[in-house]
């Protein structure tokens, strides 16, 4: 990074940028094609000790991490520099400025992270590789390019923030605008060839004795659009949890209140970004789902109740761990606002609403059973938590934790004001009883499923998430004027929050990524021994479907190691900030 | 209230598991129990968390044994009684037992692409129920008389699975009224489970040691047919709709 | 600063840990196969064996390429629709079995007239050497398939099939060749008639090393009009003539391309190393452009620190 300041100073920022991506892509280029030359044909070859699906895993899921945090951020950043202008508020302007930091720092990473998997892919599985090159050979050129595009956004945007302050900062919204409309193209190119090997389409013939019927089809698969929808999600949510733990990092590391206070405040908004993209995450998963479902019975099965159906139950407790955890935050977070403590008699019944909502979410469709006790149900099934077993019961309880959740944040916001609106107590009501009517309809619509058929049930669970989103609006919209020129009993205390907190908010993060690495896992596997399902078998060594302790530790493996590479970017960022303070 | 947090989450806990354990019959499985229960006490501790004074409430009883001298008896019996219940427990999960041990079955395994259905392929995925195979009196006739004859004894009069055999089975006959069996699934899996039977199993979910017979052996297309359609009719239910997977 | 991190690592590992515990210890525990390649022995019944018969029909086998077996399909040798009726008939004395193998292994011994090249002879290579090299228990499922076309399945597995089956050693790895013109090849039959893998002699001259031989123009005619030049030691008018009707022009062009390795220039631009270096160039140079132009403002603007 150059010294000298001005735009020759952020241009060489740039220049720099630009160069690491070249010379990564470059030397991938080249370590690539030489890579036929160097071994003899072979469908596969084995990477020594952890053997090449583990590598390939790991980088797959390594890279991927990184990709989601370098996507999902600049979509907030932006949301953040823009209410900064809009509300002529220089700290939002510095939060964004905060959010961006982490970014610069991540592109290297994440563009090493891809080319080491390729090359692994190109040297490990050539075979697949010459498939996928058959099928998708002009979409790569096109990636690269998009690949540069977006590098050259992301540095400008980072280095010329300063610069373009004023009146001058339209331009600089505008380069958020293109690092995010190409972030998305990025997306969008990689999750064709994701769908693709999951819901292959329009090519003919198997193996590589293909043609390529449709390239149009094999981009626009039946799992592509819903890939989209969730990783776009999923993205912002994990974006946000790693925000938050940075913030984490920074205050439990702060030596000062100011800082503290800071730190505190970005904690909050990662940690209310990553909530808001994770209610509705559910509801893309399902249509995910049911995509999968509706192309292939088989891996549907396989996916819900066939040899991936207990890492449901895994994943109900980690989501179902979310959640308690964010409350607990809000709750922790109310300890800090003057008149908070008037709402903490509402902590008790939340807490049973998540408990019994995580509860009849991790009850297994298929219970593991001594024989003894199979007797005593008369059937694999209990006669009575059969019933919580299926989707129905299922969705009805994740929509009430997020109903409950979303109360617990309400609350939060009304914390330190007293309404002396008039419109306060009927506007109460009217809330109150239109929590009740969606409770009721919730529920109804859950003991409803059970008597109808599967086709209309799947139709029917629509209705719930719309319901809870009507819900929202609607007391979003009476909460306005019910607490205008609401009187303040004390502004927030921003800092003093016990340190458990700060521990609380590394938990989201962790378990997010650890989600992340588990349903990623899931999502590959349920191809079993295909690499393109029902196109291009997986005759490999590593073709069959792991114990789930085995995939469990690998991704918490993962995890681990990503979480090191992570603390890399933090201390880059740390000391970019630093330099920056000594500069000026 | 808040000085009572500690006693008060024990006895929640303790309620809880009594109404889990006596209030529900049949008794609930051990692993499911003890989801329930890690539930239960995470929720409690989130909430003793949730407020600092409240943790330090929680907390005190316990400093206090710890440190407080003129608690000595009774901190000198906790040293004691826990390592004991500790080794207790490590004793009682490792003693061997009579019991068979737990399976992991998978009650819907992932269906073949295609299985040899008398000496042809039958393609589960993309197959489709015959034409004139469907509900009508000439099939459920035809069906029920078949199920009476051959699956009764096993999936029981009411299709239940209580049948006269049932109890020598192990794992039981399925229960056709129970809303997680084959109103969650496609025809033409139903169709499958029945022609191939226990040996068609897919390594899914070991161990695989269902006793149902390959009743391809027995019945014809047809009568296979006419059965699945007369279990759907009795029960009720109407077959999964499979995806519009044409053109793929 | 360090004991903080510290502290978190620990955190983050213990948190991990416990989500991968739970997956370890409290989930069960079993691995899933793939479903084994069939493999076909003495006990391998007839059902079995005639839906592995079909199977090679349309892959290794490459019998499709040439032959039909439903009313779309290639003509360049008989139907095979109803073969295991005529099989028993053809030869006097020779069973449908021993006739079907004969005509797979020595297709040369009995050709069907309207098939027969103008000296009489067949354009079918051997089932049993490469490009389709089956094995003889593959033969045998091949035999049964051919066999349920119309007559009886008579076919039987001996232990010595099995044995020679499983004696030959592993076929080699296909060649990883993305041209297209690679796959053109396969597509067209082509590689029924000639050689791409330098093994042996077939019907028509070997196409490895035809580039050796032959220009981009003379390739491009050999295949247009055939019998214009007749390669040394081959016989006229065996190869079909209607390629010029049959490929699509710009098929054409690439196996060309791919035969002759003398690559079109609009090909050479379309090279992946070509657009990977215009797009470094253009990005790199576009900021040097751009920081060339700030430079030589902030100096005009007398700025400090340029």
């Amino acid at each position: 990074m150059a010294e000298s300041r001005g735009w020759p100073g952020a241009l060489s920022g740039v220049r720099g940028g630009i160069l690491k991506i070249s010379l990564i892509l470059a030397a991938l280029y080249l370590v690539v094609s030489l890579l036929p030359h160097v071994f003899e044909v072979a469908d596969y070859r084995q990477f020594p000790v952890i053997g090449s699906r583990v590598l390939v895993w790991c980088l797959a899921q390594g890279h991927l991490m990184f990709a989601g945090f370098v996507l999902g951020v600049p979509i907030f950043a932006l949301i953040a520099e823009v209410m900064g202008v809009v509300l002529k508020s220089e700290r939002y302007d510095g939060l964004a400025k905060d959010f961006t930091r982490l970014l610069a720092m991540s592109y290297t990473i994440t563009a090493t992270l891809g080319a080491l998997l390729l090359v692994a892919l190109v040297a490990l599985y050539p075979r697949f590789v010459a498939h996928m090159e058959k099928v998708f050979d002009p979409t790569w050129g096109f990636y690269v390019a998009v690949i540069f595009g977006e590098a050259l956004f992301a540095y400008l945007y980072w280095y010329t923030w300063d610069l373009l302050q004023g009146s001058r900062k339209g331009w600089h919204v505008f380069l958020g605008v293109m690092v995010n409309v190409l972030a998305i193209g990025i997306l969008v190119i990689t999750n064709a060839w994701t769908g693709y090997m999951m819901t292959p389409g329009g090519v003919e013939g198997t193996e590589l004795a293909i043609t390529v019927t449709s390239r149009f089809d094999a981009f626009v698969n039946y799992a592509w659009m819903p890939l989209n929808i969730h990783r776009m999600l999923a993205n912002v949510c994990f974006g946000g949890a790693i925000v938050g733990a940075y913030a984490a990092f920074r205050f439990l590391a702060a030596t000062d209140d100011e800082e503290r206070a800071n730190y505190d405040w970005m904690g909050y908004i990662g940690s209310f970004i990553a909530v808001a993209a994770f209610i509705p995450l559910p509801f893309a998963g399902y249509y995910l789902g049911l995509e999968i479902y509706s192309y292939s019975q088989q891996m549907g099965v396989s996916m819900m109740g066939g040899s991936f159906a207990q890492l449901w139950i895994l994943q109900a407790i980690l989501i179902g761990s979310l959640f308690l955890a964010i409350n607990l935050y809000l709750w922790l977070a109310m300890g800090r606002i003057p008149g908070g403590e008037r709402y903490r008699k509402y902590q008790a019944p939340v807490l049973v609403v998540l408990a019994t909502g995580l509860a009849v979410w991790a009850t297994p469709h298929t219970i593991i059973a001594t024989f003894a006790e199979m007797k005593a149900m008369g059937a694999a099934h209990h006669p009575r938590l059969g019933v919580l077993g299926l989707m129905s019961a299922k969705n009805t309880a994740v929509n009430l934790m997020i109903i409950a959740t979303f109360i617990t944040f309400m609350l939060y916001r009304r914390g330190n004001k007293r309404a002396t609106s008039a419109f306060a107590v009927p506007g109460n009501w009217i809330q109150g009883v239109a929590f009740v009517a969606v409770v009721v309809g919730i529920v109804w619509i859950g003991i409803y499923g059970y008597f109808v058929p599967a086709a209309v049930r799947v139709g029917l669970s629509k209705y719930q998430p719309l319901m809870v989103g009507g819900f929202m609006v609607l007391f979003l919209a009476i909460e306005g004027p019910a607490y205008r020129g609401a009187k303040s009993l004390g502004e927030i205390r921003w800092g003093q929050m016990p340190r458990i907190s700060q521990y609380v908010l590394f938990f989201l993060a962790v378990t997010f990524t650890w989600l992340m690495g588990l349903m990623g896992y899931i999502r590959s596997g349920i191809r079993q021994h295909w690499h393109v399902y029902q196109v291009m078998r997986d005759t490999s060594e590593g073709a069959y479907i792991p114990t789930h302790g085995f995939a469990t530790m690998v991704v918490s493996i993962i995890v681990i190691i990503f979480f090191l590479f992570v603390s890399m970017v933090f201390a880059l960022a740390m000391r970019s900030e630093l330099r920056e303070r000594r500069a000026s | 209230m808040r000085r009572l947090a500690l006693p008060l989450a024990a006895l929640v806990w303790v309620a809880v598991w009594a109404a889990l354990r006596f209030g529900v019959q049949p008794p609930i499985p051990g692993q499911v129990m003890g989801l329930y229960m890690s539930i239960t006490t995470v929720a409690i501790l989130v909430y003793v968390l949730a407020d600092q004074e409240r943790t330090r409430a929680f907390l005190a009883p316990l400093v206090a044994l710890l440190r407080e001298s003129h608690l000595a008896v009774p901190r000198l019996g906790v040293l004691i009684v826990v390592p004991l219940l500790l080794g207790w427990y490590t004793y009682d999960s490792v003693r061997p037992r009579f019991d068979p041990p737990f399976e992991a079955r998978t009650i819907h395994p992932e269906p073949p692409a295609s299985f040899r259905l008398h000496g042809a392929d039958f393609d589960v995925l993309r197959g489709h129920r015959p034409e004139g195979m469907g509900v009508n009196a000439q099939n459920l006739a035809a069906g029920r008389r078949l199920y009476y004859r051959n699956c009764m004894y096993c999936h029981g009069d009411y299709l239940n699975g209580q049948g006269h055999f049932a109890d020598a089975l192990n794992p039981l006959p399925a229960n056709f009224r129970d809303s997680g069996t084959i109103a969650q699934l496609e025809e033409t899996y139903v169709f499958w489970r029945v022609s191939t039977g226990g040996p068609g199993l897919p390594d899914g979910a070991t161990p695989w040691n269902s006793s149902m017979p390959v009743w391809q052996d027995f019945l014809t297309e047809e009568e296979i047919w006419q059965v699945v359609a007369y279990i759907y009719d009795a029960t009720g239910y109407t077959p999964r709709e499979s995806g519009s997977a044409e053109g793929h | 600063m360090r004991a903080v991190f510290l502290r978190i690592l620990g955190f983050v590992i213990l948190i991990t840990l416990f989500y991968g515990g739970i997956g370890r210890w409290w989930l069960t525990q079993a691995e899933e196969h793939p479903p084994p390649e069939l493999e076909i022995t003495v006990h391998t019944d007839a059902d079995t064996l005639i839906s592995m018969g079909r199977t090679l029909l349309g892959s290794r086998g490459g019998c499709l390429l040439c032959h039909k077996i439903s009313e779309q399909g290639n003509t360049r040798g008989p139907d095979l629709r109803g073969v295991g009726a005529r099989a028993a008939s053809r030869k006097p004395g020779m069973s449908s079995e021993a006739y079907l193998v004969e005509s797979l292994v020595n297709p040369g011994a009995y050709v069907v007239e309207e098939f027969a090249t103008a000296g009489g002879a067949s354009i079918m290579p051997v089932a049993n050497r490469p490009p389709a090299d089956l094995s003889p228990t593959e033969l045998k499922a091949l035999v049964a398939y051919l066999q349920s076309l119309g007559g009886e399945v008579t076919v039987e597995i001996t232990a010595q099939d099995v044995a020679v089956a499983a004696a030959r050693k592993e076929p080699p790895p296909a060649s990883l060749d993305t041209h297209p013109g690679a796959d053109l090849l396969t597509q067209h039959a082509c590689i029924a008639c000639h050689d791409v893998k330098g093994t042996m002699r077939l019907v028509g001259p070997p196409l490895t090393n035809v580039r050796e031989r032959l220009s981009a123009t003379e390739i491009r005619q050999s295949i247009l009009d055939p019998d214009a030049v007749v390669a040394e030691g081959f016989p006229p008018g065996l190869m079909l003539k209607d390629f010029a009707q049959t490929v699509p022009p710009d098929e054409l062009d690439q196996i060309v391309s791919y035969l002759s390795g003398e690559v079109p220039l609009a090909e050479r631009l379309s090279h992946p190393a070509v657009h990977l270096v215009a797009l470094i160039l253009l990005f790199n140079g576009g900021v040097w452009i751009m920081r060339r132009l700030a430079l030589s403002r902030a100096v005009a603007s007398g700025e400090p620190n340029a």
